[in-house]
């Protein structure tokens, strides 16, 4: 294959990634932009073609990321060995980073190094109740998994999805039938104090 | 809601009442009656009062209101307003660190009466009902929060020439804010649904009499 046509259709798939997860408004711009020199400079190449519908065809099929007028609340009840409650236990909430939405493995996102990116994308701080309970609210946000850790690799262990998981983190994401995160409180134990 | 209605409705009646106990004659003008169309523009500076989410989470800058106005009859009229303005977001407890500014778009209607103690200064007291739609850009994407409000406003007016045709007005408009429509955590449900608001306006309209 030769590189220019490898670079053209390097170029489609990077276009469709970077706009995927846009606004509407910018995309209708940079839609009409790029069709439009692809259209002039191939002269009515098939490929340009090809390219021009595509970017008109995602315009349109923009995601919303956001949910108007809606938070979401992320429980949990954090217990030491013994299932004694912790008060006052410091808390980092985070959300997945962007960069890793289109990671082939599902692993790969939350492994350690993925948390250290995390931090980067660190929402706020937060600490357990006097009843070792925690509550964070956040915009309704659609495609995005957050995650709940501590700056010092705390290893929390839990009931997920009917497993029990051992982490240095605690994932929160939409149940894949309700399409809602879970409303029930997570009773998180801590392994390593 | 129900209630918020209910009271604008009965302050309507009420201050229509009011007004035509007042008597529309007026003395120190050439006009004797409202202008049958007006545009204006104003600056505000408009932050949110007390302990609730729209107060502590914005830090408010001045905007700028697009107004137009029919006089109904003698002193009365209707008005409606587009307004714009812009906040730095100074608080991520509720609304996390995707974003960094909101834009707010203000829209409303009002009734408003005109009297005019001399011949260049008046008082224009106001009753009316807005939407404020808050927009949060962030990754890619923008979040909305909708808000209603109902307000009442004194202004004062100067007239720049004795036909009326051009006024200079300021004035203050405290507005109270509630919505149903956000939906989050019953423990926030007062602080984010609920809010009050202070507006300093200053302005200036042309107004097309018959």
């Amino acid at each position: 294959m030769g590189d220019g046509r490898r670079y053209r259709k390097l170029r489609i798939v990077q276009i469709i990634d970077e706009n995927i997860f846009c606004s509407r408004e910018i995309y209708f711009g940079k839609s009409f932009v790029f069709s439009f020199l692809y259209f002039m400079k191939k002269s009515f190449g098939t490929l340009s073609m090809v390219m021009m519908v595509s970017n008109i065809f995602y315009a349109f099929q923009c995601i919303d990321i956001y949910e108007d007028n809606a938070f979401i609340t992320l429980h949990g009840k954090i217990t030491d060995k013994n299932n004694q409650e912790i008060p006052g236990f410091d808390l980092i909430l985070g959300q997945e980073p962007k960069d890793n939405l289109f990671s082939e493995s599902q692993q790969d996102r939350f492994q350690y190094d993925s948390l250290e990116n995390a931090v980067s994308r660190r929402i706020r701080l937060g600490k357990t109740d006097s009843s070792g309970n925690f509550k964070f609210v956040h915009p309704d946000k659609k495609y995005t998994r957050f995650l709940v850790y501590t700056d010092n690799n705390t290893l929390f262990r839990y009931m997920e999805k009917g497993t029990l998981v051992e982490r240095n983190y605690i994932l929160f994401e939409r149940d894949q039938d309700t399409g809602q995160f879970a409303k029930t409180v997570k009773n998180i134990q801590i392994v390593n104090p | 809601m129900k209630n918020s209605i209910i009271t604008f409705l009965l302050l309507g009646c009420f201050v229509t009442q009011f007004i035509h106990a007042q008597g529309m004659r007026y003395e120190y003008s050439d006009r004797d009656e409202i202008s049958i169309f007006s545009l204006g523009v104003q600056t505000q500076y408009a932050p949110f009062l007390g302990n609730n989410f729209l107060s502590e989470h914005y830090d408010h800058r001045p905007g700028y209101i697009l107004e137009t106005r029919f006089g109904l009859k003698d002193f009365v009229g209707f008005g409606a307003y587009l307004g714009k303005s812009s906040a730095k977001i100074k608080e991520t407890e509720i609304l996390g660190s995707d974003f960094l500014y909101s834009k707010f778009r203000d829209s409303g209607f009002f009734l408003y009466y005109q009297y005019f103690f001399s011949e260049r200064f008046g008082i224009e007291p106001q009753l009316g009902y807005g939407f404020l739609s808050i927009k949060h850009d962030g990754q890619g994407d923008s979040f909305k929060l909708n808000y209603q409000n109902a307000f009442v406003g004194l202004n004062g007016n100067f007239n720049v020439s004795k036909k009326r045709d051009l006024i200079l007005f300021g004035g203050l408009r405290y507005m109270r804010y509630f919505t149903n429509n956000i939906s989050i955590d019953n423990d926030y449900l007062d602080f984010t649904r609920k809010s009050q608001r202070l507006a300093v306006q200053l302005g200036i309209r042309c107004e097309f009499f018959r």
